[in-house]
């Protein structure tokens, strides 16, 4: 363990090693060494076996990213080997926004799925899954879920990147409809009180109705523009 | 008795408008381009109905009614949403507020909408 508190920021195989031997003996005695250094590590890590689901957090700081629950909630899902239904619980979750999902080998029957973020947009890591989990475990494994992870959190920051562009798409489709909406309330409104004056012509009654025709016009197409901006894909 | 009408919006064009299209019709028009006060406001004026609109500042219209409708001495007081925003109907019914009016509106409507819903609290009390 002394090699691995030197390398905080590596995946080391007796992380793994620990954890599985802890899950396989009932033995939690042992857990604290792993949390203590995974403490450092950008992802957290849950280990399964034979459907019992155990949770190791990793994080800069506990209060600000997983919360306790979330982590019950998701040991709870996957321990009834239901690993998917985590991305439909985790969705709720204010701090999880996106997800990906990737079986990292078959033998391995490693999924990674991630990620968690602060409502800052930092990301605070990914969650990792281990089933059936050998106890010799090779390098060349700890090697394949390390490149997965930074794999994914290469897809998940273009993903989250690409979501903030369509937020802000949307927001600015939001606002302009709606400051379109108010000077076509103001025309409208002055148009139809001209329309009222006594004494008005003929002539500014026709233009009245012009105008009036023409700003129900534009605010069809508002209309159009805002429902085709709610259907587009998100 | 005249009836009273609180209007909240900070675009000058329609708060002004929305003003002589009541008082033309017989109301007692006050009105505000923020909401931050809006218990206070409320509370001095006793208006017979408010007409909110949603991106105004400092607090929004939103938080503005929430305000209001917890407030047990003005909670009845009908709160109408004028807005431009899409999603006024569920804005509506998240926030109490008792009726919405989407802008572009026509004269009629706002008209009508004033008087259906000072009518109702009229018959309630």
């Amino acid at each position: 363990m002394q090699q691995s508190m030197n390398n905080a920021n590596v995946l080391q195989k007796e992380d793994i090693a620990v954890f599985v031997n802890c899950i396989a003996d009932k033995n939690f005695d042992d857990f604290l060494l792993p949390i203590v250094r995974f403490a450092n590590l950008p992802f957290a890590f849950l280990a399964l076996n034979n459907g019992f689901a155990f949770t190791v957090k990793a994080s800069v700081n506990i209060d600000e990213t997983f919360s306790a629950d979330l982590i019950q909630q998701i040991a709870a899902t996957v321990a009834t080997e239901e690993s998917y239904c985590l991305v439909e619980n985790c969705l709720e979750h204010p701090l999880a926004l996106k997800y990906h999902w990737a079986e990292v080998q078959p033998a391995f029957r490693a999924l990674i799925g991630f990620p968690l973020r602060t409502k800052s947009g930092v990301t605070i890591g990914c969650v990792v899954f281990l089933h059936s989990v050998n106890l010799r475990i090779r390098d060349v494994e700890i090697g394949m879920i390390q490149y997965a992870i930074s794999q994914l959190m290469n897809i998940m920051e273009l993903t989250y990147q690409y979501g903030l562009e369509q937020m802000e798409a949307t927001l600015v489709n939001r606002k302009f409809t709606h400051d379109l909406r108010n000077p076509l309330t103001v025309i409208s409104l002055n148009t139809e009180i001209l329309s009222m004056e006594p004494g008005v012509s003929q002539e500014v009654l026709d233009m009245c109705g012009q105008i009036k025709n023409a700003t129900k016009g534009m605010n069809d197409l508002i209309e159009t523009f805002s429902t085709l901006q709610k259907k587009s894909p998100k | 008795m005249k009836k009273r009408v609180l209007i909240y919006e900070d675009d000058d064009d329609i708060r002004q408008l929305s003003e002589i299209i009541l008082l033309k019709e017989g109301y007692e028009v006050a009105s505000k381009s923020t909401c931050e006060t809006i218990v206070a406001d409320v509370q001095n004026t006793m208006p017979d109905l408010i007409l909110m609109d949603l991106w105004i500042p400092d607090i929004g219209g939103q938080e503005a009614i929430r305000l209001v409708k917890q407030e047990t001495a003005l909670k009845d007081i009908p709160v109408v949403i004028f807005s431009a925003n899409d999603e006024l109907e569920s804005i509506c019914k998240n926030v109490n507020a008792n009726g919405f009016l989407k802008k572009p509106f026509d004269i009629l409507h706002l008209k009508n909408i004033v008087s259906q819903h000072i009518s109702s609290a009229t018959a309630v009390n």
